[in-house]
């Protein structure tokens, strides 16, 4: 064995590792070769001296420390890829430029984006005309709104690059994993935040109030001072003093800033312009305003120079008539760019004066109570002398008109706002549909003055999706005659309201009262903000004798309402026809239409009213009073307004004989005025030839039904009688 | 497995249980692995490369290393071979970028200080001088051997070289640590 042998050999003693057969090779050696020797005793000693080694012995919270730091590196690490992506354009010129390049843009369209939806398109809400020299277009300009969606998408899309490209996301890394920063990085996140935000906010301003608007960004702002300042107290090596400091500043500007929020709420602005602008683009092409548009800015352009030019040519003495020249060019440009200013008148809003002295009466019935006259309190604006130099007052107008149910009234109003209506008009689309049908862009009208209103209406004026009128071909008549009791009616405004359902008083009143709802809502805010709620298609008047007539009405049912000042009317003519049901091409005539004016106390009896009977009723009268005779099974009915005796307690009396034991039942049905019944009286006749009903409406007021029903046998009605017990 | 890193039956059994955890995603059972190997872990790493910051820094990569491949580990018996391997292969990464301390900052500044210490700490001097003389094959292997006792088996399989080899290499690496020590 040699000595390298040997050394290999007692190498793995020392490690238990040495093939036994080698054992006694290796001692044999070691006995002979002292070398052999020593080095076994170095190595053991070194060995020793190894395992002796003091090392760092890491305790518990180590452990732990060590931990966490590794799962977070492990975290932090595997990220990479991102922290450089999030960096990329923040580092890079080229991809920056791009990026700011495409948010520049899209903040600027953004921005006229804005203000369209902020000044123009809110300002054409309604807007359905504009005079025939006006801003082209008009059935487009609501695709100008690209919808709220697309704008928030957009305004994202700024929020997105422009923090992209100022390295926000990057910086936002760098503060998760710990990593600390320097001042001027925290300085540029918060300042690129700060300016982000009000353009990521802008798409609200479209649909907020400008003082919410306003109010958005100062709280924006003092969230991002208040973040910066805490990030750089936190995240920065920034010395106390200087911190100190930062945090009075801090202080000073977030109690400026609290002031301003405080203020901004107060504003509500209302671009004072818009009415002039609106003149402007319903008188004016596009070109023209561009044209003087562009004088505007030259002369604007130019003035800057003049005004600055001319002091320093007077002190210098050169350059004079340069600045001359430039500051009257200036002012010519700026006087020839706002001329179309010159031409729009200004406009002042006329008030809205409401007066409720008007009711709408509609003849309408229930199958079981015919002849009710329901009424409805129907507020009306008054129109003054012609104010249509502003679209608010156009739009008061014809509301106006709308609600007199005149139509010569409203052609008036086309024919004036024709000739004096002043750029775009609101309200005016509206009307021209409540008083005719469209069809894809043609209306429908059913006289020939209001066919040749309208059509004047589109010489003057570009109407939205409107290009032609032409006159009904539908082949419907209805006429008839109103009476009072001081004769024929005339100059009675007259309504033919289409219903759907065959008792359709309750439909044409609700119609009635919506409109009325809309009348106030339009006298108390001066503006029309909704629809005409109905149409006025079907109107007429009465003339000197009280007749009227209704034309070219397509089939199916109607109510005839009317509009009257004055009191409140009932009455009994049976030939009130309730809902009028028209065919196909029908002409039919009514009765007349008999309207009495109610008086306290007044008896009914059957010399003064008419009566509808069922069965074979025969009516005679003499000198002294009108009988009825029913024959068996027939019935007579009439009907008596609560007005007669102010409500309260009544005594219906009945007169009859019979031909044999009497036989037959008199009743005393009450309903209110929209028809709905409450009660009933009734009992069987006498004997005696005499019986009397005692009715307690309860102060309610409505309508009682008569109704003598006549048995077996038949019956003779001499007299009957409403008697007033008390009133209120 | 006799000691250090080579944990007695019932702890690896523990370890086994624990890389188990951690492979079903419970990271509290990592706090419990680190403080389990830490110690031993540091051993090496500071035997290998004989720089305390060295080693923290080679610790630490190994442990993230073993948070990001747990689930590489198909035979979570053979964790103490795997990380084992992977705190050598991070010593020696590290020990490529970043020389450890010279021989004159080792004098300077563990010296000799006290006379009482005076020839224990010069022989811990000379040793550690010694052993930066070697290579970091050599130190690696007697810090498996003589640091940590891993058999010749378990070497063997740590560095995937036969049992020969090791015997040959741990007899060398010997040999030069007494010649080293002599001359220093």
């Amino acid at each position: 064995m040699t000595c390298h042998e040997c050394f290999e050999a007692f190498s793995s003693a020392l490690d238990g590792e040495l093939d036994p057969e080698l054992q006694g090779a290796m001692n044999s050696h070691l006995e002979d070769c002292a070398d052999c020797r020593h080095l076994r005793a170095r190595m053991l000693d070194l060995s020793a001296e190894l395992k002796a080694q003091p090392f760092p012995t890491p305790d518990e919270s180590a452990a732990r420390e060590m931990a966490r730091t590794a799962t977070e590196m492990a975290t932090t690490v595997s990220w990479g890829w991102l922290r450089r992506f999030l960096r990329f354009p923040y580092e890079n010129w080229l991809p920056r430029f791009f990026f700011r390049g495409i948010a520049v843009t899209t903040m600027l369209a953004l921005l006229v984006q804005t203000l369209l939806v902020r000044f123009v398109l809110s300002a054409y809400t309604g807007v359905e005309a504009v005079g025939r020299s006006g801003l082209g277009g008009v059935n487009d300009w609501t695709t100008w709104y690209p919808g709220v969606e697309l704008l928030q998408l957009a305004s994202l899309l700024v929020l997105i690059l422009g923090s992209w490209t100022c390295g926000v996301p990057g910086l936002m890394t760098d503060l998760w994993s710990g990593t600390r920063l320097v001042k001027r990085d925290l300085l540029w996140l918060g300042t690129s935040l700060l300016l982000l935000g009000p353009v990521a906010a802008l798409p609200l301003l479209g649909g907020l109030r400008l003082g919410h608007y306003l109010f958005a960004l100062c709280l924006w702002a003092g969230l991002c001072m208040m973040g910066t300042f805490l990030l750089v107290a936190f995240k920065t090596q920034r010395s106390l003093p200087k911190l100190v400091l930062d945090f009075v500043g801090l202080s000073l500007l977030i109690a400026l800033l609290e002031m301003c929020a405080r203020a901004s709420l107060q504003v509500d602005w209302v671009p004072r312009g818009q009415e002039l602008f609106h003149t402007l683009v319903g008188n004016f092409s596009f070109p023209f305003l561009l044209t003087h548009l562009g004088a505007v800015t030259l002369g604007v352009i130019l003035l800057l120079p003049a005004l600055w030019g001319l002091p320093r040519a007077y002190r210098s003495g050169g350059g004079r008539p340069a600045a001359l020249v430039a500051g009257l060019v200036a002012v010519g440009s700026l006087y020839y760019g706002a001329q179309p200013l010159q031409n729009a008148v200004s406009v002042s809003t006329p008030d809205a004066r409401a007066s409720a002295g008007k009711k709408a009466y509609i003849l309408g019935s229930r199958a079981e109570n015919p002849w009710i006259l329901a009424g409805a309190p129907y507020p009306q604006l008054e129109l003054g002398n012609s104010d249509y130099g502003s679209p608010r007052g156009a739009a008061l107008q014809v509301s106006g008109a709308f609600l007199t149910w005149r139509e010569e009234k409203i052609l008036t109003s086309f024919e004036e706002w024709a000739r004096n209506a002043q750029g775009v008009c609101w309200g005016l689309s509206q009307l021209l549909d409540s008083v005719g049908q469209r069809r894809k862009g043609t209306l429908l009208v059913t006289t020939e003055r209001g066919r040749k209103a309208v059509s004047q209406l589109l010489q003057e004026l570009r109407l939205r999706r409107l290009n032609d009128v032409v006159l009904s071909a539908e082949q419907g008549v209805l006429e008839g005659r109103f009476l009072a009791d001081s004769g024929a009616v005339a100059d009675l405004p007259l309504r033919l309201i289409p219903v759907q359902s065959e008792s359709a008083v309750g439909e044409g009143l609700n119609l009635l009262g919506e409109e009325a709802g809309w009348a106030s809502d339009v006298a108390s805010s001066g503006r029309v903000t909704r629809p005409f709620p109905s149409s006025l298609e079907h109107l007429a008047t009465t003339d000197s004798n009280g007749n009227f007539r209704f034309a070219h009405l397509p089939k199916g049912r109607y109510l005839l309402a009317f509009l009257k000042d004055g009191d409140p009317m009932y009455t009994l003519n049976s030939s009130v026809p309730g809902v009028i049901s028209l065919g196909d091409g029908d002409r039919k005539n009514l009765d007349t239409i008999r309207l009495t004016t109610g008086r306290e106390g007044s008896n009914v009896d059957l010399s003064q009213n008419r009566w509808e009977t069922a069965g074979t009723v025969s009516f005679s009268g003499n000198s002294e009073l009108t009988t009825a005779r029913l024959a068996p099974g027939s019935t007579m009915t009439g009907f008596v307004d609560t007005k007669l005796f102010a409500g309260g307690k009544a005594i219906v009396k009945l007169l009859s004989t019979s031909d044999s034991p009497p036989d037959g039942t008199v009743s005393c049905r009450f309903f209110t005025r929209d028809g709905r019944f409450v009660r009933e009286w009734k009992r069987e006749l006498s004997d005696q030839g005499f019986d009397e009903l005692r009715v307690d409406t309860r102060d309610v007021e409505g309508y009682l039904q008569l109704v003598v029903r006549a048995g077996q046998s038949s019956l003779t009605v001499k007299q009957v009688r409403v008697e007033l017990l008390s009133s209120r | 497995m006799s000691g250090g890193l080579a944990e007695p039956v019932d702890k690896a059994e523990e370890l086994r249980r624990l890389v188990l955890r951690l492979q079903d995603g419970d990271k509290s059972a990592f706090d419990a692995l680190v403080s389990k190997t830490q110690t031993s872990a540091y051993r090496l790493g500071y035997s290998v490369s004989q720089d305390h910051h060295l080693c923290q820094d080679a610790v630490q990569d190994a442990y993230i290393s073993v948070l990001k491949n747990i689930r590489q580990l198909r035979d979570p018996r053979a964790f103490t071979t795997w990380f084992t391997r992977i705190v050598i292969n991070r010593c020696k990464r590290l020990l490529k970028q970043k020389r450890p301390q010279s021989l004159t900052e080792v004098t300077e500044k563990e010296g000799p200080s006290t006379d009482g210490l005076e020839e224990k700490a010069a022989r811990r001097i000379n040793l550690k001088k010694a052993l930066l003389k070697l290579t970091d094959t050599d130190r690696t292997i007697l810090s498996l051997r003589e640091v940590q006792g891993f058999s010749y088996e378990e070497i063997s399989e740590i560095l995937d070289i036969p049992m020969g080899t090791v015997k040959s290499r741990v007899s060398n690496a010997r040999r030069r640590l007494i010649q080293a020590y002599d001359v220093s």
